[in-house]
C-alpha cells in the first residue's frame, strides 16, 4: 500500500483522515484486538495498517 | 503540496483529492459542532482555527465519523473524552484491563486488618472517572491512581483485594459508567505480607507496626507466597534474590501505593541478581514499581519472573549484556519504562536469550507496553547463544532513538512469536559503522525454522545512523517463515528495506510504504 496521505502529521503517527492506511489491513487469525492507543482494533470495515487505528 | 514526509501546517490536513494537497478539515467535537462552531479542538493536529463564516458543521447529536458543514466541507464529528465512536454513534469507552502486577495475593493482612489483603496493581485504558474494582466478585477499595500519558498511554489502579473475595481463582474486574472492562485472572489465597522501611529495624518482625530496615533481610525471611512492601520511599543499592517462589507462589517486593522503591546504582554486578546459594537461577518472582538505575546490569529475569510498571535508567558507559536479561520459562516485562544512556554498543534495554551451555528449550515470554528512549544497541533483543528459544510475544511497546534496531531476532530462535502493534521511531540512529541500522531486523539464520508474525507495527524515520550498514526500516535475514503484514514503513531518504535483504515469497501482505516504492514482493497478485 502507498499514496498519501499516511499520518495525521509530524509527530503524530495516527492516520490520516482519508489516509490510505484506513480500513486496508488484510485479516489475520491471530491479529491484535487493540491498537497502541487501547481501542478496538477494527474501528470501520477492517482494521487499519499500523499500530494505530482510526478512531473519531 | 505536502505528501510523504512532508506535513501540511497545524490549519490543514493532506488529502488526496488534492493529489497531495493541502485542505482544511476541522476536526469537531459532536458536541461542539451541535451548539457552537467555535468549539474546535485546539489541541488536534488538525486545527483549523475560526471556522470561516457562515460554515457551520453539521454534526448530529450524539453522531461521529465523517461530516459536512454548511458550505459542503468535509468535517470529522469526533465524540468527547471518554467515550468513542461505534457506528457512528458517540458511547462510552470500555474500560481495558492490559495486565495486573500480583496474579495471586490474600484477602487479609494489610496492616494486619481482617478486610483488606494484598495491594494489587492493575494497568488498562478507559477506567473513568469513578471505576469500580471487583475481585473475585467483591468490590475493592482503591488506593491510588495514576495516569502516564506513553505511547503507550498506560493508566494504573492499586487497590487492596478485599476481604469479601472469595477464595480460590478468579479475576479482576473494572467497571466504568456501567460498562464491565475484560477480565484479568486472579487467585486470591493465603500469603504473609510484610513491611520495610527505613525507619524500621531487622529485629522487628516486619508488621505494619514494626517494620524490617532492610530489604535484604526481608528477602532472606521470604518463603513462597509472601509479599514484601517498602514504605517511605526507600532506597536500596542492591537486590539480591537468592530463593525462590513457586509458580502458584510467587515471591512479590512492590512500594506501598503511592510510595516508591529507588535500586541501585551498584558498584559491582548487576543491580537485582537471581541466584539461589548452590549457582542455581532463583525463580518465580514478582518486583512491581521499582526505580532501578544501573551502570551495568539491572535485572536478571528468570523463570517465572514478573517485572512489572517500573523504570529503568541506565547510565552512559554501563557495561554487560542488557538492562534487563530474560531466561528461563515463563518471563514477563510489561508496563516498564527504559532511558537508556550511551552505554556499551551491544547494550540492549532487553535482552531475551537462553541459559548458556543448555539445550533444553526455554520460552513463553511477554514483552509489552514498554516504552525504551534511546541506546546504543537494539532496544529489544531476542537472540541466544546458549538454549533455543521460542514463544516470544512483543507488543504494544514504543521506541524511540534506538543506536540499533528497535526490535531484533537473531540465532537460536525456534518455534513461534508475535511481533504486534510496536511503534518504532527513529531506530538504527547508533554511529557504530558497523553495526545494524535497521528499524526492525531478523536474522534467523538459514537454517532456522522459526515462524515470526509481525503485525500492525509502525516504523517511522529509521536507519539514520551514519553507517549505514542494514540502513532501512527493515532487515529481513534468511532463514525461517516471516509473516510481516499490515505493518507501516516510513522513511525519507533512506531504504524503507535495507540492502542485503532476503526477499520473501511474493504476496498481498499490505504493509504500508511510505517515502520509497513498495518492494516487489509486497504487491497483490
Amino acid at each position: 500500500v502507498s499514496g498519501f496521505p499516511f499520518f495525521r502529521g509530524a509527530g503524530d503517527l495516527r492516520p490520516a483522515v482519508g489516509s490510505v492506511l484506513v480500513d486496508r489491513a488484510v485479516q489475520l487469525e491471530d491479529g491484535p484486538s487493540r491498537d497502541l492507543d487501547g481501542n478496538p482494533r477494527t474501528a470501520g470495515a477492517s482494521a487499519d495498517i499500523g499500530a494505530y487505528e482510526l478512531v473519531y | 503540496l505536502c505528501g510523504a514526509l512532508v506535513a501540511c501546517s497545524g490549519r490543514c490536513s493532506c488529502l488526496p483529492s488534492f493529489g497531495g494537497g493541502c485542505e482544511d478539515i476541522p476536526i469537531v467535537r459532536s458536541d461542539a459542532g451541535r451548539r457552537d462552531a467555535g468549539g474546535l479542538d485546539a489541541g488536534s493536529s488538525f486545527d483549523a482555527g475560526p471556522p470561516d463564516a457562515g460554515c457551520t458543521p453539521l454534526c448530529d447529536p450524539l453522531a461521529c465519523g465523517p461530516g459536512r458543514d454548511t458550505c459542503g466541507r468535509e468535517v470529522l464529528c469526533e465524540c468527547e473524552p471518554g467515550s468513542e465512536c461505534g457506528e457512528g454513534t458517540c458511547r462510552p469507552r470500555a474500560p481495558v484491563l492490559y495486565f495486573s502486577d500480583l496474579t495471586s495475593g490474600p484477602r487479609t493482612g494489610w496492616e494486619g486488618s481482617d478486610t483488606l489483603g494484598a495491594a494489587v496493581t492493575v494497568w488498562g485504558r478507559h477506567f473513568g472517572a469513578s471505576p469500580e474494582v471487583r475481585v473475585n466478585g467483591a468490590v475493592a477499595e482503591i488506593a491510588h491512581r495514576a495516569t502516564s500519558e506513553g505511547p503507550p498511554p498506560l493508566e494504573r489502579i492499586t487497590f487492596f483485594v478485599p476481604g469479601a473475595a472469595l477464595d480460590g481463582p478468579g479475576s479482576i474486574t473494572i467497571e466504568s459508567s456501567t460498562i464491565v472492562s475484560n477480565e484479568l485472572p486472579f487467585t486470591v489465597r493465603d500469603g504473609r505480607i510484610f513491611y520495610v522501611t527505613f525507619l524500621g529495624s531487622d529485629d522487628f518482625d516486619g508488621s505494619w507496626m514494626y517494620p524490617w530496615q532492610n530489604l535484604s533481610h526481608a528477602v532472606a525471611q521470604a518463603v513462597p507466597g509472601d509479599l514484601i512492601y517498602v514504605r517511605d520511599d526507600a532506597a536500596f543499592r542492591t537486590l539480591e534474590l537468592d530463593r525462590s517462589g513457586t509458580a502458584e507462589l510467587p515471591i512479590a517486593i512492590a512500594p506501598v501505593p503511592g510510595s516508591t522503591l529507588v535500586l541501585g546504582p551498584s558498584t559491582s554486578s548487576a543491580v537485582i541478581t537471581s541466584m539461589l546459594p548452590g549457582g542455581s537461577p532463583a525463580e518465580h518472582w514478582v518486583l512491581s514499581g521499582l526505580r532501578v538505575t544501573s551502570t551495568g546490569e539491572c535485572a536478571d529475569a528468570r523463570t517465572g519472573f514478573r517485572i512489572v510498571g517500573s523504570s529503568f535508567r541506565v547510565a552512559d558507559e554501563a557495561t554487560g549484556a542488557a538492562c534487563v536479561v530474560v531466561t528461563g520459562d515463563g518471563v514477563d516485562v510489561l508496563g516498564s519504562a527504559f532511558v537508556m544512556g550511551a552505554a556499551a554498543r551491544d547494550y540492549a534495554a532487553i535482552a531475551a536469550r537462553g541459559t548458556a551451555g543448555s539445550l533444553v528449550p526455554e520460552g513463553d515470554r511477554e514483552l509489552a507496553y514498554n516504552q525504551v528512549r534511546g541506546g546504543t544497541g537494539a532496544a529489544i533483543r531476542i537472540a541466544s547463544d546458549g538454549a533455543p528459544i521460542a514463544d516470544h510475544f512483543v507488543h504494544d511497546n514504543a521506541i524511540f532513538d534506538s543506536g540499533g534496531p528497535a526490535i531484533a531476532f537473531g540465532a537460536n530462535v525456534a518455534g513461534d512469536h508475535r511481533v504486534f502493534t510496536n511503534l518504532v521511531v527513529r531506530a538504527g540512529s547508533g554511529a557504530s559503522a558497523d553495526a545494524s541500522h535497521a528499524g526492525l531486523r531478523f536474522d534467523l539464520g538459514a537454517s532456522s525454522t522459526a515462524r515470526v508474525s509481525v503485525a500492525f507495527n509502525t516504523v517511522y524515520d529509521a536507519g539514520a545512523g551514519p553507517g549505514a550498514l542494514e540502513s532501512g526500516a527493515i532487515f529481513l535475514g534468511p532463514g525461517g517463515e516471516l509473516i510481516l503484514s499490515n505493518n507501516v514503513f516510513a522513511s525519507e531518504g533512506r531504504p524503507l528495506v535495507a540492502d542485503g535483504s532476503t526477499a520473501p515469497p511474493p504476496n498481498d501482505y499490505r504493509n504500508g510504504w511510505l517515502g520509497d516504492d513498495a518492494p516487489l514482493w509486497d504487491r497483490a497478485p
